[in-house]
C-alpha cells in the first residue's frame, strides 16, 4: 500500500494519479490518494479516470472540509454494478 | 401522585409512572437502550429508530411508547440488532474521515455507537454530493458531518422556543432501489429521509444560546469560536454553576494549558452542559473568560484595603458574588459598622418581606422545574428572553410538552416570545402600558382567586360594570309555501327550514381592568378556553414589579396570589445571587456620610474582580463557593482557574481577627434562621442522575409567616410622555448580564439604546448611529442599535457597561422617559 498527496496539484492531479498507479504500484497493490475537493467536480472525474484505466475504486470519501481521499487497487474491477439496469427509487 | 405501574424490562421488574415512555423508564432503571435522536424533556422525533425494542412480541420505538401495566419488554433481539446495525452502517455512509480533527471526536455518538455495535463492514453506498459548510451566528454547520437526527431542531423548538432551525430538502443522488428490498425496513426509511434532508437556519429567530451545539451528537454543529481549538479528551471538566444569571444551571468549565509556551497557565476553552437535564443560556456558554488576570499579591494594596475598610461608612456591592462572600461582608458590617448597600438585593429583600406578609411563607413556592411541569403559565413584569432565558425555556417547554397554555404580560412587544405555542389559542401576549402591573395582578386575582381578602375583592369588583353588546345569532325558521303540481293542478304545502342571522342585545359583565391592561373582552373568553384540562399553574414574577414605584403593594398582591389561587409563584432574582445576598445580608437603603469601599462597584476604594480596582479579587470562575439560585437551591461552584492574589477571606482574617484557611469554610456557617443548612461545601453534590433527579447542593427551608393583609391599594400609575419623547426600559441585550459577560471575548460589545425596526424609522436613525440620550437632566452620548427581535415603541437601554453611566438615566423603576437626538 502506498499513499500519495496530490493536493499541491490542485485540480490538475489526474495525469499524475494515473502515472503513479502505473509506475509506482505493483499489481494488486493499493494506493491512497488525497486531493483537494475544489468545486466538487474532481469527485466524479477521479472516479471516471480510475474506471477508464481499468483499476478498482475501493473507496472515495471526504477526508475533511477541503480534502478528499481515494482508495484504488491496481487490478481490474470484479463486477460492475450497472445503475441503468437498476430501478432508481425516487 | 398517581399509582405506579409494574413492568418487566430485560427480565428486571421495574416501576414507572403512568404516561412515562419506555426509554425514560429504562434509563431511570439503568437499562441501556441506544438512541441518537431522543432528548429528555423534548418530544420524540423518531429520526434514528435505534431505540427499537420488543414489547410483548411487538416492535415499538421506546422513545414514544408509553409504559403499560404488566408489559414485558426486551431491549435486544437478533432482529432488532440487525436493524440497529444497518442503521449505524447507513449513518456511516459517506461520513467524512476527519475524526482526527473533528471537535466531537472522543465524545461523538456516531463513533461510540459504531464501536459499540462493532461495525466492521459497510454494506451500503451512494455517491456523495456537494454540501458546503455554513457559518451561522455563534456556530458553524457542516452538512457533510450531519446525520439529520434533528436534535438541534427539536431543542430549539421544544426547549428554547426560538424555532430557528428546521429540516429542509437537499439535492441528492437517489438510493438504489435494490436496497429497498435487501435492507431492514427501519434502516431504509431512515436513510431515505436522511438522504434528502439538511438543516436550515433562520438567523432572525436565533437567540444565540448554543444549545444546538450542545445536543449535536456529531461534529456537524460546532461553536465557531471553539472549532479546531482542542480535542475533547485533552480538556479537564470542572463542574460549576452559571455565574451570570439566577438559574445557576449546572455547567462545566473545560480547561487545558493555554499554549505550548504557557503550559503552566490553564485556560478555559469552552463551557459544556448535560443537555438532557440542564439548559444553558448564551452567557453561561460563551462568556466564560472573565477571569481576573491581575493576581499579584501586592502587599501595599492589601494594607490600604485594611485601612479603607476600617474607615469606611459604606460598602457598595452587587449580587455577582457567592453566599460565602456575602456572609463575610455581613460579618465585616457587624464588626466595623458600615452600611451594606446593594440596590438590587435590597429591592428583592423588601419585595420578599412584603410578599411573605400576605403569602404566609418566607419564600415563594415554585421552582423552574415547576414551570417546566406546569400546563398553565403566566409571566408578568419580565422581559423574559433577556432577563432570565431559562424561565423562557421553561415556559416554552411547558406549553409544548404538557399541551399547556400561557399568558405573557409585558410592555415590550416580543415576536420571539410570540413564536411559542399557537398565538390566540394556546398562548396570548398582552402588551400593557408601562407600570400597569398592579392591574395585571388584579386580573389574575379576579380570574383565578378564591376567598380573596375583602378589601381586594371590593377593589376588583369596583372595576366591574354591566355592559350591553349586540351579538349575531343564527336561528332556524320554518317557511311554509304553496306549490302547485303542474300535472294535476293540485296545491301542496311545502315546509322548508331556513337558517337566518338575527342581531340580539345581551348584557354582560365587563371589568375595566381589561381596559387598563390593553386587553379586550376576548381575553377572558380565550383564557376560559385555554383553561380546559389544566391542573398545574405557575406564575413568573419579574424585576419590573420588584423595582415598581408601588413595589410594596405589588409584593403583597403576589403573596395573595400564592395564598388564594392555584398558582405556584416564582420570583426571578435579578442577578446570579440576589436571593442569597438578600437572605444573608442586612442591607441599608441609604448611605452614611463618609468614606466608602466597594466590591465590583465604584467608590473611594474598590475591590475588583474585573482588574480595574485598588485591590484585585478573584472572579467567579476563579473561586469555589455557593450561590442561592432561583429554585431556592444552594448550589456549589468550583474554581476553573487559579488565583494567586488576595481574596475576601484574607481581608476578613485580618479585620475579624480570625484564621479561616479557605472561603468555603463559611459554607456551613450560612444563617440557619434564613433557611440555610449547616452543610460542608465538600459534602455537596452537583449532578443529575439518570432518572432526572437533581442532586445539587440543597434546597433552602421555607418558614411560615404571620399573615397581614394590610394592602395599600395604590393610585393608577401612568408614565406620561410628550410626542417627541420615548419610553426607555432598563435591560441588557441578549446574553449580556454584567461587566463580566461584557469582558468575555465572544460577547457582542454593543451597548446603548436598542430599538425596534419601526422605532428606528420613527426616530429617522440608522443602526449604529451616534446619539445623545437625554433623561433625568442627564445627557449620555452613545449608539443606537436595531433589535429585530422586538417590536413596538418602547426602547431598552443597556446597563452592563461599567463606564457608560446609563444606570443613572433611571430612578428606582425600570421605566423612564427619554429624548433621543442624533449626535
Amino acid at each position: 500500500m502506498k499513499r500519495f498527496d496530490l493536493r499541491p496539484l490542485k485540480e490538475d492531479f489526474y495525469e499524475k494519479m494515473l502515472e503513479l498507479m502505473q509506475k509506482e504500484l505493483q499489481e494488486n497493490e493499493v494506493a491512497i490518494f488525497m486531493f483537494e475537493i475544489g468545486d466538487f467536480t474532481p469527485i466524479q472525474k477521479s472516479a471516471d479516470a480510475i474506471k477508464e484505466a481499468n483499476y478498482t475504486l475501493m473507496n472515495s470519501i471526504k477526508f475533511n472540509e477541503v480534502d478528499w481521499t481515494l482508495v484504488v487497487k491496481k487490478t481490474a474491477p470484479e463486477e460492475e454494478i450497472e445503475e441503468s439496469e437498476d430501478k432508481i427509487d425516487e | 401522585m398517581s399509582e405506579l405501574i409494574n413492568l418487566v424490562i430485560d427480565g428486571k421488574n421495574v416501576q414507572a409512572q403512568e404516561g412515562q415512555t419506555l426509554l425514560n423508564v429504562s434509563r431511570a432503571n439503568d437499562i441501556f437502550v441506544p438512541a441518537l435522536c431522543y432528548l429528555t424533556r423534548c418530544s420524540p422525533t423518531l429520526a434514528c429508530r435505534l431505540c427499537l425494542v420488543e414489547s410483548d412480541g411487538k416492535q415499538v420505538y421506546a422513545c414514544n411508547a408509553k409504559v403499560k401495566e404488566g408489559m414485558n419488554v426486551s431491549t435486544s433481539t437478533p432482529k432488532i440488532e440487525t436493524e440497529r446495525r444497518s442503521i449505524m452502517e447507513v449513518y456511516d455512509v459517506n461520513h467524512p474521515l476527519q475524526c482526527g480533527v473533528c471537535d466531537q471526536s472522543g465524545e461523538c455518538e456516531l463513533q461510540n455507537y459504531s464501536l459499540y455495535m462493532k461495525l466492521d463492514k459497510q454494506h451500503y453506498a451512494i455517491p456523495d454530493v456537494a454540501r458546503p459548510t455554513s457559518h451561522w451566528g455563534v456556530m458553524n454547520y457542516d452538512p457533510g458531518l450531519c446525520i439529520v437526527c434533528e436534535k438541534c431542531v427539536t431543542v430549539c423548538k421544544d426547549m428554547i422556543g426560538s424555532n430557528a432551525l428546521s429540516t429542509v430538502k437537499r439535492g441528492s443522488v437517489p438510493i438504489l432501489s435494490s436496497f429497498k428490498e435487501s435492507m431492514p425496513k427501519d434502516a431504509y426509511s431512515m436513510w431515505n429521509k436522511l438522504n434528502k434532508s439538511i438543516i436550515g437556519f433562520n438567523e432572525d429567530a436565533c437567540t444565540d444560546c448554543g444549545e444546538c451545539i450542545s445536543v449535536c451528537p456529531v461534529g456537524a454543529l460546532v461553536s465557531h469560536d471553539f472549532q479546531y481549538k482542542s480535542n475533547s479528551w485533552e480538556l479537564t471538566r470542572i463542574p460549576a454553576s452559571n455565574p451570570h444569571s439566577s438559574d445557576c444551571s449546572l455547567m462545566y468549565y473545560e480547561t487545558k494549558a493555554a499554549s505550548m509556551d504557557k503550559h503552566r497557565e490553564q485556560k478555559i476553552y469552552r463551557v459544556t452542559n448535560d443537555h438532557h437535564y440542564a439548559t444553558l443560556n448564551g452567557a453561561a456558554r460563551f462568556a466564560y473568560d472573565f477571569e481576573n488576570k491581575n493576581q499579584d499579591k501586592i502587599k501595599v494594596a492589601f494594607e490600604d484595603a485594611i485601612t479603607a475598610f476600617k474607615k469606611a461608612k459604606n460598602l457598595y456591592f452587587n449580587s455577582f458574588i457567592t453566599n460565602e462572600e456575602a456572609l463575610i461582608l455581613q460579618k465585616l458590617k457587624e464588626k466595623l459598622g458600615f452600611n451594606l448597600l446593594n440596590k438590587d438585593a435590597y429591592a428583592f429583600q423588601q419585595f420578599l418581606k412584603n410578599f411573605s406578609s400576605t403569602s404566609g411563607a418566607s419564600l415563594y413556592n415554585a421552582s423552574l422545574q415547576d414551570v417546566h411541569e406546569s400546563n398553565f403559565v403566566i409571566s408578568v413584569g419580565s422581559f423574559l428572553k433577556h432577563d432570565l432565558p431559562h424561565a423562557r425555556y421553561a415556559l416554552n417547554n411547558s406549553v409544548i410538552m404538557n399541551k399547556g397554555a400561557s399568558l405573557y404580560f409585558h410592555p415590550i412587544n416580543d415576536p420571539i416570545m410570540e413564536s411559542i405555542g399557537k398565538k390566540g389559542k394556546t398562548t396570548q401576549f398582552i402588551y400593557h402600558d408601562a407600570l400597569q402591573e398592579e392591574m395585571v395582578l388584579y386580573y389574575i386575582l379576579d380570574t383565578f382567586g378564591k376567598d380573596l381578602p375583602k378589601e381586594i375583592q371590593e377593589h376588583i369588583d369596583s372595576f366591574k360594570e354591566t355592559r350591553v353588546r349586540t351579538i349575531e345569532e343564527t336561528v332556524k325558521e320554518t317557511v311554509v309555501s304553496i306549490k302547485v303540481d303542474e300535472a294535476t293542478g293540485e296545491e301542496k304545502e311545502v315546509k322548508k327550514v331556513l337558517s337566518k342571522k338575527v342581531s340580539k342585545e345581551e348584557e354582560y359583565e365587563h371589568s375595566k381592568i381589561l381596559d387598563a391592561i390593553n386587553a379586550s373582552q376576548d381575553l377572558s373568553e380565550q383564557v376560559q378556553s385555554m383553561l380546559a384540562k389544566k391542573d398545574k399553574f405557575s406564575l413568573i414574577i419579574g424585576e419590573d414589579l420588584i423595582l415598581h414605584p408601588q413595589a410594596k403593594t405589588l409584593a403583597k398582591l403576589v403573596g395573595v396570589i400564592q395564598r388564594c389561587t392555584a398558582f405556584k409563584v416564582l420570583i426571578i432574582p435579578s442577578s446570579t445571587n440576589t436571593l442569597g445576598v438578600s437572605l444573608i445580608c442586612d442591607l441599608s437603603k441609604e448611605e452614611q456620610e463618609g468614606k466608602s469601599v466597594s466590591y465590583n462597584e465604584k467608590s473611594d476604594f474598590e475591590l475588583s474582580s474585573l482588574g480595574d480596582g485598588n485591590l484585585d479579587m478573584p472572579a467567579l470562575n476563579q473561586q469555589e463557593g455557593t450561590f442561592t439560585n432561583i429554585d431556592k437551591r444552594v448550589v456549589p461552584t468550583n474554581a476553573a482557574l487559579d488565583f494567586t492574589g488576595y481574596n475576601l477571606n484574607d481581608l476578613a482574617n485580618v479585620l475579624l481577627e480570625d484564621d479561616v484557611e479557605h472561603t468555603i469554610e463559611y459554607t456551613k456557617k450560612l444563617p440557619i434562621n434564613k433557611g440555610f443548612l449547616s452543610i460542608d461545601f465538600d459534602a455537596m453534590n452537583n449532578y443529575f442522575s439518570n432518572d432526572r433527579s437533581e442532586h445539587r447542593g440543597y434546597v433552602l427551608n421555607s418558614y411560615e409567616r404571620e399573615i397581614q393583609d394590610d394592602i395599600l391599594i395604590s393610585k393608577n400609575n401612568v408614565l406620561s410622555k410628550k410626542e417627541e419623547e420615548l419610553i426607555i426600559y432598563r435591560a441588557n441585550p441578549m446574553n449580556q448580564f454584567n461587566e463580566f459577560t461584557a469582558k468575555a471575548h465572544e460577547s457582542k460589545k454593543e451597548s446603548g439604546l436598542f430599538v425596534s425596526t419601526a422605532q428606528l424609522k420613527k426616530l429617522a436613525l440608522e443602526h449604529e448611529d451616534k446619539i445623545f440620550l437625554y433623561a433625568k437632566d442627564l445627557c449620555i452620548e452613545t449608539n443606537v442599535y436595531l433589535d429585530k427581535q422586538i417590536a413596538g415603541d418602547i426602547a431598552y437601554v443597556s446597563t452592563f457597561e461599567k463606564n457608560l453611566n446609563t444606570k443613572a438615566l433611571f430612578d428606582a423603576s425600570r421605566y423612564a422617559i427619554a429624548l433621543v437626538k442624533k449626535a
